[in-house]
């Protein structure tokens, strides 16, 4: 289940669904699958609404959440979590 | 120059990785920190890297190989990172000082340590009955169970040892020992620097706990790349901590492998070089280039073996063994022989102790060392010839 994480910001971007990962070799282990796969989305900073502490998180428009979510329980990927931003 | 010193460090390089090296010093930046193009290109390179090393060890799991300097930085991340005082290791007169010094250290805090002892031809053998030695190919008097079983105690963490000597290029069976290991709980330790993209090495089949290597050696990468795998649940506590691309504010170092034994900026242009080197064995076949280099050593052997006064060290009963001869001439000390050998004959050698202490002792040449030869599937049949006449000339002066 995706974490909807609220902004304050007023900017009209797209929102966004956050992937993180506990490694780095675990976010690009995710990079080559989804590639491979054909899933939309790149890696990224991780958002500091998510967490200040650096590393890669994969982010894909909010619009593919459905496609990620259903590609993600049968891709057998290790992640952290799922967020949803509204940017 | 005929460069006849590879157990040293490969030389040249492959073309394809001296350029691999260039190019990504031209684009290839710094992984996990940041996401731009060329820091994530950066992180490709190690995790290529990793998974190329993977499939070449046979490890189940690409995360579990962490990177490093070379063995040296890898062993010593082990032996301080692995064992307690009261501990008890089992290790091997081939060792070099990436592993003895490491375990004096750590013996000196509580860290207990036995010996298996080595003869004058380089075999390992039970020091109370030594048998027959095993088939070519295994430089042992005994099986695993006659030569490292009577040193097991009750606290007894691990069996330490190379896999090849450096000096005499003898060779240990790691599939025996891994089994012996099993069969004891015990943790297998190998040190691969020798035979790391040269013999197959399946940590797997062979249950090896961990496996160290570097990457510029055999496995024809360049210097300041190398590494160990460490089997799941294995732990160590890490050599060095610091900067990790990951979790800023944490003031523990990730606990996850890799990056549990991976601080600050990984030598990523160097490992651009590495991923191609070993794609490079994998694809010339890393069995058809052993067996190159080993005819090669063959072939100097014979020549050298007729001569007289003349005395070579190690296992030949046949090829099946590192490529390296170590020898000497008549009495004289082996730096002379070599230091000739590269003033008039342009032939590079190493001569000496070879970081291998215990070796020496146990050969009987502490005072002198020998002159290494050392080989690779880069020399040819007129390096080797040359060398054998050579060293004729220096055994008849």
């Amino acid at each position: 289940m995706a974490l909807q994480v609220e902004q304050g910001c007023n900017e009209p971007r797209q929102g966004r669904v956050i992937v993180t990962f506990p490694t780095t070799h675990l976010a690009l282990a995710f990079e080559g699958r989804a590639h491979a796969d054909a899933i939309p989305g790149r890696l990224i900073p991780v958002p500091r609404e998510i967490s200040a502490g650096c590393g890669w998180a994969w982010a894909a428009p909010v619009s593919t959440q459905q496609q990620l979510e259903g590609w993600l329980t049968i891709a057998a990927v290790d992640y952290e979590q799922i967020f949803v931003l509204d940017r | 120059m005929i460069y006849l010193d590879h157990a040293s460090t490969s030389l040249p390089k492959p073309t394809v990785v001296i350029d691999a090296v260039a190019e990504a010093m031209q684009s290839v930046a710094n992984s996990g920190r940041g996401a731009h193009g060329a820091s994530l290109e950066a992180g490709r390179v190690l995790f290529s890297t990793r998974m190329a090393l993977a499939e070449l060890f046979h490890a189940a799991d690409p995360s579990r190989i962490a990177f490093s300097a070379n063995a040296t930085e890898s062993l010593n991340t082990v032996i301080k990172g692995l064992f307690h005082p009261g501990d008890h290791v089992i290790t091997t007169q081939w060792e070099h000082n990436s592993v003895l010094r490491p375990l004096y250290e750590m013996g000196s805090l509580g860290l207990e340590m036995s010996v298996v002892p080595s003869d004058d031809q380089g075999f390992l053998y039970a020091s109370k009955q030594p048998t027959a030695p095993q088939l070519p190919g295994c430089a042992w008097r005994g099986t695993a169970e006659s030569i490292f079983g009577p040193l097991v105690r009750s606290n007894t963490k691990a069996v330490i040892c190379t896999h090849a000597s450096n000096l005499t290029g003898n060779l240990s069976d790691l599939k025996a020992l891994g089994r012996f290991c099993q069969e004891r709980d015990l943790l297998l330790i190998v040190d691969a620097a020798q035979t790391a993209g040269v013999f197959p090495i399946d940590v797997q089949a062979m249950n090896i706990s961990i496996l160290c290597f570097t990457g510029h050696k055999g496995l024809q990468g360049p210097q300041g790349t190398g590494g160990l795998y460490v089997r799941k649940g294995v732990h160590l506590r890490p050599l060095k901590t610091g900067g990790s691309g990951i979790m800023t504010f944490s003031r523990v170092h990730p606990e996850m492998m890799p990056e549990a034994l991976e601080a600050g900026t990984q030598n990523v242009h160097g490992l651009a070089g590495l991923l191609v080197a070993i794609n490079y064995l994998l694809q010339e076949g890393m069995d058809e280039l052993r067996q190159r280099e080993q005819a090669l050593a063959w072939q100097f052997y014979q020549g050298v073996a007729a001569l007289e006064n003349v005395t070579i060290y190690g296992d030949f009963r046949s090829s099946e063994r590192a490529a390296i001869v170590a020898l000497n001439v008549g009495d004289e000390d082996s730096g002379w022989i070599s230091d000739t050998l590269a003033q008039e004959f342009s032939i590079y050698t190493r001569p000496g102790g070879h970081c291998a202490p215990l070796m020496h002792e146990a050969l009987g040449t502490r005072d002198r060392g020998a002159v290494r030869f050392s080989f690779s599937h880069s020399n040819n049949e007129k390096d080797v010839a040359a060398a054998v006449a050579a060293v004729r000339i220096l055994s008849q002066r």
